[in-house]
């Protein structure tokens, strides 16, 4: 009985090591030639060899998927919907870009719903969003650090000549600018028609945060 | 803005801030610059107490009318509006380096 045993058990370790040397030689190509028949006197030692084995199989099939989904969750989406600022309606075929620094420009159009959406965008901290409609005016802004995930854009694009915007929106691009006349912190009076035909005004409307 | 004053008036152009504040709050509003960045605003700060130039550009904030929303414009030699930005309520604040870059494309 307990040869026979033995004898099993031996007859198992060589089943397990010619496995072994199959796994192997299937596996790699260079490292697949390890010395074929010194297994036929397997005792101890091939036990810990053959149980040490089998992760080695698995092994080339993992490992590479792990890097791939960690490489997909490190790119990023973005994505957006593009209303007109007035009617607040979806605006179609609207032309998207994505650039970088780089200057590469991703290029796509809305959807009959007025949406857009960019896959698989490297992480970086600088990128511009151009979207550009004939009828209304071009939208250009920077989409700020991209490291992965979705960053969603809900935008507004300003009809290129409306009457009157909605109240807080301005007034449009190509109007006549409203004269004023007010006093500055010093008490001294400035007003737009002094610099008429002299130079530019850049008017900025804040509180605080000059 | 202060830090791209010189920048702006090189590119051939004014600043002028407007706000509601009179004329002692804008002092305030100076000097709390000065503290938290060091900085002295030389520009002028124009006082709009009773909103009127801030209604003509329709400039009023519509979540708190009393004040304005933050906005730029670009106005030319002729009075012309060449180019607006609306600060974006999800903090997408306008960078005054993007002004500059502005005006010398204009």
């Amino acid at each position: 009985m307990v040869i026979r045993d033995k004898l099993n058990t031996i007859q198992l370790l060589l089943a397990l090591a010619a496995i072994l040397m199959l796994c192997v030689g299937c596996g790699t190509d260079e490292e697949s030639i390890v010395e074929p028949d010194t297994t036929v006197e397997p005792d101890p030692t091939m036990e810990t060899d053959a149980s040490a084995a089998e992760p080695v199989v698995v092994a080339p099939i993992d490992v590479p998927k792990e890097e791939v989904e960690k490489v997909e969750n490190a790119l990023a989406t973005v994505r957006g919907l593009v209303l007109d600022q007035v009617t607040k309606k979806p605006l179609i075929n609207v032309r998207v870009q994505l650039a970088n620094e780089a200057g590469v420009v991703l290029e796509t159009l809305t959807t009959a719903l007025g949406v857009f959406e960019f896959e698989g965008i490297t992480p970086n901290p600088k990128l511009t969003l151009t979207i550009e409609s004939d009828e209304h005016e071009k939208l250009e802004l920077p989409v700020g650090p991209v490291e992965g995930g979705t960053v969603q854009f809900d935008l507004q694009l300003t009809p290129l000549n409306p009457d009157q915007l909605p109240e807080g929106d301005g007034l449009i691009v190509g109007a006549k600018a409203p004269d004023f006349n007010l006093s500055d912190s010093d008490g001294e009076m400035i007003a737009l028609a002094d610099y008429a035909g002299k130079q530019k005004v850049v008017l900025v409307f804040d509180r605080g945060e000059w | 803005m202060q830090e791209n004053y010189a920048a702006i008036q090189a590119a051939g152009a004014e600043l002028l801030g407007i706000s509601v504040d009179n004329a002692a709050q804008a002092k305030n509003a100076i000097a709390k610059v000065k503290r938290q960045r060091g900085v002295d605003i030389e520009f002028p700060l124009l006082s709009d107490p009773e909103l009127k130039t801030i209604e003509a550009y329709n400039a009023r904030d519509p979540l708190n009318r009393r004040i304005a929303r933050p906005m730029t414009y670009i106005i030319d030699e002729d009075g012309m509006i060449r180019w607006k930005f609306l600060d974006v309520r999800n903090g997408n604040r306008l960078k005054s380096d993007r002004i500059v870059a502005e005006l010398k494309s204009l």
